[in-house]
C-alpha cells in the first residue's frame, strides 16, 4: 500500500510538472519526427488562446442569400441613396414591404437590387417595376432572377474567396469557417475600430527631429499615405496612437515607409483593423475576370493585363468549370466551358495569342477579386469555348481551382445576419476582471474549506490548485479558445471539483464518528463516496456530450466551447478526487498526523468521545 | 430525528410559490397566451442592435435619449448598467453604403463628440431576424435529448435498487423544476426591471441542466446505499435518513459554488452577468430540488400519492396538498 502510494505521488508530481511546463512556456513548439508537430503560441496569459470577447475583435456571421435579384437600369439619373430610401419605404398591397434588401450600383444608373422574394407569383415581384417607374421615371432594363440555396461546393468557393480577402487585409489569426448548410462565420481578432500604434526609435543624436516637426509631419504623412478620418493621440514622448477608419494593409505599409523616410526610424508599428472596412471587403460579391496578359520579360514577372471584349470577359460569360482527369487518365485538369458570347471572345483571344510567337509573351490571366488564380499560356485556337487547363495539378489542386472559378461564375450573394464586436480595451478589462474574480472566488473557497474541514481542507485546497493547473494546461494543449462563457463553465466545474472533496470528507467524518482510525476512515470514506462522485459526474458528462452534439446548431462556438470546458473540468475533477485528494490524505495519515483526528474534524472528535452510541445508523460491512 | 420527508407538502408549496407566479408571468400577455415567449427577448431572439458603451464622465439617460432622438433613433431603449456604463438597444443599424458611414459609426461619433463616450470601450452586437428563433428550438431539443439520456443512465446506475426507473424519472422532474424556476424568475425580472434574455441565458440553462442532475444523483446515491443496506425498511424512512446524511455535503457544495459565482458577479465583466445569474439561481434551485423535490417524488410515487394527486379534480388536488401539509 505504502509503496503504491509513493509511486502514485511521483506520478502526480510528474503530471503536475508537465502541466506547469505546458503553461510556463508561453510558446511551445515540439517537433518530434514521426509525430504530429505541436505548436502553441496563444496570445493570452500563460499562452492560452483567448476568444474575441476577451481580446477584442469582430465576430461576423454571413448567410448565403436566397431570394430574387433584380437588374434595373433607369433612363434618368437616380442616386443610390434615393433608391435605397425609396425601396425601404415601399409598401405593396397588404402593407407588405421588401425584406433583406441589398442594393449595389453596377453601372451608370444601373443597380442590382436583392430582395427576399422567393415565389414567382409574389405580388411584390410585379409591383416593383411599377413602383420604381412611378418614382424615377422610365426603366430601360428590368430583369429578375431567382437566387437559390447554394450547394456545398459553392459554399466552399465562397469560403475560399472570403479567406483570400481577409488574408489580404492583414488581420492576425482570422477564423473563417462554414457553419451549417449556408452560413459562414468570420472571426477577426482585433478588428474593431482601427488603431495604429507607432513608437519612434531613439532619435539620431546628430540631427534629432524636433517635436514640433513630428507633430506637423505625422498627420501629413498619414494623410498622404491614405489614412482617412484619423486622430492622433500623443501617448508619450515618441509614442503615438492613431485611430482611423482605414484598415487597408497597403495604406499602412505606405505610411510606415513614409514615416521612416520623413521622420525617422520606427521601433514599433502595430495595427488593429476596423470592422466596417472588413465588412465592406467581405460582403463584396466575387468578381472573376479573364484578361490578356502581355509579359515584359522572360519569367513574366512584370506584365500588363488588358480586358478582352466589351463588356470585358468575366465570370458571367462562363457556363461551367469542373475538375476531371485528362484524356490519358493520369493527371488532373480543369475544364472550362464558356457560353456563346464568351466562346466568341475566347475564340478571338486564343486565335491571337496561341501562335508560336505570341506564346512567348502572351498569357491568359484568370483573376479573382484582383488576385491572380492562374495565368496559363494558350496552346491552341479554341473555337468552341471548351478549354482545358493543365498544369501538373493533383486532384486536390484541380478541384480547388475549379471551385474557385465556379464561385466567380455563379457568385453566392452573402448577407450579414449577425455581428458582435468587442473593443480590445474592453476585452482586456473583462479578462483582468474575470481573472481577479476567479482568484478571489478560489481564495474564498480555500478559506471556507480550511475553516470547515481543517487539515482536510488544506488537502482540498491543494487538489484544487492541482485541478486548476491541469485544466488550464489541457485548455492550452487542445487548444480551447477561451471566451467569457467558458470561464462560466469552468467556474461551475470548480464547484464540482470541490464537491468531490466534500463528499469524501463528509464520509470520512462519519467513519471517524463511529470510532474508526483516521487512516481507515479515509479508505472507507473514499470508497463510500466514490459511487456518488462517479455517477453524478457521468450524468454531467452526458449532458456535455449531448450539447456538443447539438452545438453546431446552437449558436456554434459558444455552446460547444462551454460543453467542452465543462466536460474537461468534470473529468479532471474526478481524476483529482480519486488520485490527488486521496493520496494526500494517506500521506498525511502516515507522516504522523493520523493520530491527531481533531486536526481534521474537530467537532466530530468531541462527539466520538462524548456520545459514541449516537451514530446515524448501524454500519454493516459492505 | 428531523422529519423532512413528512413535511413534503410544504416543499412543493414553497416551490409553487416561486413557480406559479413565474408561470403566470410567462403565460399572461405578452406571453404564451399571445404567442410570445413569456421572456423579455434580447436581440439574439428578436433582432436588433445593442451597444454597450462607457462615458468618460457622468451622463444622464435623458441626454443620451436626446442624442438618439436627434439621430433618428427614437426607438432606442437606454438603460444604465452601472456608473457611466450604458446599454443602448436599437433596431438593426444600417451598414455602410458606398461612402456613407454605417449608422453605428454615426452614433458612436455623435456620442463621443457630445457626451464624451469612450470609443475604444464599445461592445456591439447586431442580430438580423433570421437567426432569432432557431436557437431556442434547438436548445429545447438538446435539453429534451439530454433528459432522456440521463434518465436512462440513472435507471442503469440504480439497477440494483428496486424500481430503478423511478430514480431516473424523479431526477428529470427535479431538473424540470429547476428550469421552470429559472424561466419564471427571468420572466418576472423581464417585466419588472426589463431584464432581457440572450443566448448566454440558453447556455446557462444548459449548464444548469448538467449541474442539477449531478446534485440530485449525490442524494440518490445515499438512498441507493441505504436501501441496499436495509432493504426491509420503509422507503420514506430511508429517504429521510439519506437526506439528513447528505445535507452537510449538499449545503457545503452549493455554498462553495455560490461563493465563486458571486465573486464573478461582483467583480467580473458585465457581459456574462446574465449567465452568472442563471447559474446562481440554478445552483440554489438545484440544491433545493435535490433535497426537497427529487427524493420526495420517490416517496410520493412509492405511496401512490402522485396518481391520487392527478386523478382528483383541481380543487381536490389543492385539498390533497393541504392534507399533505397538514401532516
Amino acid at each position: 500500500m505504502r509503496s503504491r502510494s509513493i509511486r502514485l505521488s511521483i506520478t502526480i508530481i510528474l503530471i503536475l510538472g508537465i502541466a506547469i511546463a505546458a503553461l510556463g512556456f508561453k510558446d511551445i513548439n515540439i517537433d518530434i519526427p514521426g509525430f504530429p508537430q505541436i505548436e502553441r503560441d496563444g496570445t493570452g496569459p500563460l499562452g492560452l488562446k483567448l476568444g474575441l470577447d476577451l481580446r477584442g475583435g469582430g465576430h461576423l456571421v454571413y448567410q448565403a442569400d436566397t431570394g430574387t435579384k433584380f437588374d434595373v437600369t433607369f433612363a434618368e439619373d437616380v442616386s443610390l441613396i434615393d433608391l435605397i430610401t425609396t425601396l425601404e419605404e415601399l409598401r405593396f398591397d397588404d402593407d407588405a414591404e421588401l425584406e433583406g434588401l441589398l442594393v449595389g450600383p453596377t453601372g451608370i444608373n444601373r443597380y442590382l437590387i436583392r430582395t427576399d422574394i422567393m415565389s414567382s407569383d409574389d405580388p411584390r415581384r410585379t409591383g416593383l417595376n411599377a413602383a420604381l417607374t412611378e418614382e424615377f421615371g422610365e426603366i430601360t432594363l428590368f430583369q429578375d432572377s431567382i437566387i437559390e440555396q447554394p450547394t456545398m461546393e459553392q459554399m466552399q468557393g465562397v469560403l475560399d474567396n472570403i479567406t483570400g480577402r481577409v488574408n489580404r487585409f492583414g488581420t492576425e489569426e482570422p477564423i473563417i469557417q462554414i457553419f451549417g448548410d449556408d452560413r459562414i462565420i468570420v472571426q477577426l481578432p482585433g478588428a474593431s475600430g482601427s488603431v495604429t500604434d507607432i513608437l519612434l526609435a531613439d532619435p539620431d543624436p546628430d540631427a534629432p527631429p524636433s517635436e514640433v516637426y513630428i507633430a506637423t509631419a505625422l498627420p501629413r504623412v498619414l494623410a498622404e499615405a491614405g489614412y482617412e478620418e484619423f486622430e492622433i493621440e500623443t501617448k508619450g514622448d515618441r509614442e503615438f496612437k492613431v485611430r482611423s477608419n482605414t484598415v487597408n494593409a497597403e495604406t499602412q505599409g505606405r505610411a510606415l515607409t513614409s514615416i521612416i523616410t520623413e521622420i525617422g526610424q520606427v521601433a514599433q508599428f502595430g495595427v488593429t483593423s476596423g470592422i466596417d472596412e472588413a465588412k465592406a471587403l467581405i460582403g463584396q460579391t466575387a468578381r472573376l475576370e479573364f484578361k490578356e496578359r502581355t509579359c515584359e520579360n522572360a519569367g513574366c514577372t512584370t506584365f500588363t493585363d488588358t480586358d478582352v471584349g466589351n463588356p470585358p470577359l468575366s465570370g458571367d460569360d462562363l457556363s461551367r468549370a469542373e475538375a476531371s482527369t485528362n484524356q490519358v487518365g493520369i493527371g488532373w485538369v480543369v475544364n472550362l466551358q464558356f457560353n456563346s458570347r464568351g466562346s466568341d471572345i475566347f475564340s478571338d483571344l486564343t486565335r491571337r495569342i496561341s501562335t508560336t510567337e505570341a506564346q512567348a509573351t502572351k498569357r491568359i490571366a484568370i483573376i479573382m477579386d484582383d488576385r491572380e488564380l492562374l495565368a496559363p499560356v494558350s496552346r491552341a485556337w479554341i473555337r468552341d469555348g471548351r478549354t482545358q487547363i493543365s498544369g501538373n495539378f493533383n486532384r486536390e489542386e484541380a478541384r480547388t481551382l475549379a471551385i474557385q472559378i465556379e464561385s466567380g461564375r455563379l457568385p453566392v450573394p452573402l448577407r450579414l445576419i449577425q455581428e458582435s464586436d468587442v473593443d480590445a480595451l474592453l476585452g482586456s478589462e473583462s479578462l483582468k476582471n474575470s481573472l481577479i474574480a476567479g482568484l478571489v472566488g478560489l481564495g474564498l473557497v480555500f478559506v471556507f474549506m480550511i475553516l470547515y474541514y481543517r487539515m482536510a481542507g488544506v488537502v482540498a485546497a491543494f487538489s484544487l490548485v492541482f485541478y486548476t493547473v491541469i485544466v488550464l494546461a489541457i485548455f492550452k494543449m487542445i487548444p480551447v479558445t477561451l471566451e467569457l462563457a467558458h470561464i462560466g463553465g469552468f467556474i461551475l466545474s470548480i464547484g464540482m471539483a470541490v464537491d468531490a472533496n466534500i463528499l469524501i470528507f463528509e464520509r470520512m467524518k462519519e467513519e471517524v464518528r463511529i470510532g474508526r482510525t483516521l487512516a481507515s476512515s479515509m479508505e472507507v470514506g473514499f470508497s463510500r463516496a466514490w459511487p456518488a462522485i462517479r455517477d453524478s459526474n457521468i450524468s454531467t458528462m452526458i449532458t456535455c456530450v449531448v450539447l456538443l452534439w447539438f452545438g453546431d446548431r446552437l449558436g456554434g462556438g459558444l455552446v460547444t466551447g462551454v460543453a467542452i470546458s465543462l466536460f474537461i473540468g468534470v473529468a479532471v475533477s474526478m481524476f483529482t478526487a480519486v488520485l490527488v485528494s486521496r493520496n494526500l490524505l494517506q500521506l498525511l495519515a502516515w507522516i504522523g498526523l493520523g493520530g491527531r483526528i481533531n486536526l481534521f474534524t474537530p467537532e466530530s472528535l468531541q462527539r466520538t468521545s462524548m456520545e459514541p452510541a449516537q451514530t446515524p445508523a448501524p454500519r454493516g460491512g459492505r | 430525528m428531523l422529519d423532512i420527508v413528512g413535511k413534503r407538502g410544504w416543499y412543493f408549496l414553497i416551490s409553487a410559490l416561486v413557480i406559479v407566479p413565474g408561470l403566470i408571468s410567462m403565460i399572461a400577455a405578452p406571453g404564451w397566451i399571445t404567442g410570445d415567449s413569456g421572456l423579455k427577448a434580447g436581440i439574439d431572439f428578436s433582432s436588433g442592435s445593442v451597444m454597450n458603451v462607457t462615458f468618460r464622465q457622468a451622463v444622464e439617460e435623458e441626454s443620451i435619449r436626446e442624442r438618439m432622438d436627434e439621430l433618428g433613433h427614437s426607438e432606442a431603449l437606454i438603460q444604465r448598467i452601472g456608473g457611466t456604463n450604458f446599454f443602448i438597444r436599437t433596431d438593426v443599424l444600417q451598414e455602410a453604403i458606398g461612402d456613407a458611414p454605417s449608422e453605428r459609426e454615426v452614433i458612436e461619433r455623435d456620442l463621443e463628440k457630445f457626451l464624451g463616450m469612450e470609443r475604444d470601450r464599445v461592445e456591439f452586437d447586431t442580430v438580423s431576424p433570421i437567426v432569432a428563433h432557431e436557437t431556442v428550438r434547438t436548445a429545447f431539443y438538446a435539453l429534451a435529448a439530454a433528459s432522456v439520456f440521463i434518465m436512462f443512465f440513472v435507471w442503469y446506475a440504480f439497477r440494483r435498487v428496486p424500481k430503478a426507473h423511478r430514480y431516473g424519472v424523479s431526477a428529470i422532474l427535479a431538473l424540470m423544476h429547476d428550469l421552470l424556476i429559472i424561466l419564471g424568475i427571468f420572466s418576472i425580472l423581464g417585466r419588472v426591471i426589463n431584464l432581457e434574455v440572450n443566448s448566454m441565458f440558453i447556455v446557462g440553462l444548459l449548464i444548469v441542466a448538467g449541474y442539477s442532475v449531478n446534485d440530485t444523483i449525490v442524494v440518490f446515491d445515499r438512498i441507493r446505499e441505504n436501501v441496499s443496506r436495509h432493504p426491509d425498511r420503509d422507503l420514506a424512512g430511508t429517504v429521510n435518513l439519506s437526506i439528513l446524511e447528505s445535507m452537510g455535503r449538499s449545503l457545503n457544495t452549493s455554498i462553495t459554488t455560490l461563493v465563486v459565482l458571486l465573486a464573478m458577479l461582483l467583480i467580473g465583466g458585465n457581459s456574462i452577468r446574465e449567465l452568472l445569474l442563471v447559474l446562481a439561481i440554478g445552483a440554489v434551485a438545484g440544491t433545493y430540488s435535490s433535497i426537497f423535490i427529487a427524493s420526495q417524488y420517490l416517496v410520493m410515487w412509492d405511496r401512490g400519492e402522485i396518481g391520487r394527486f392527478f386523478k382528483r379534480s383541481s380543487s381536490a388536488a389543492a385539498s390533497s396538498l393541504m392534507h399533505l401539509i397538514g401532516r
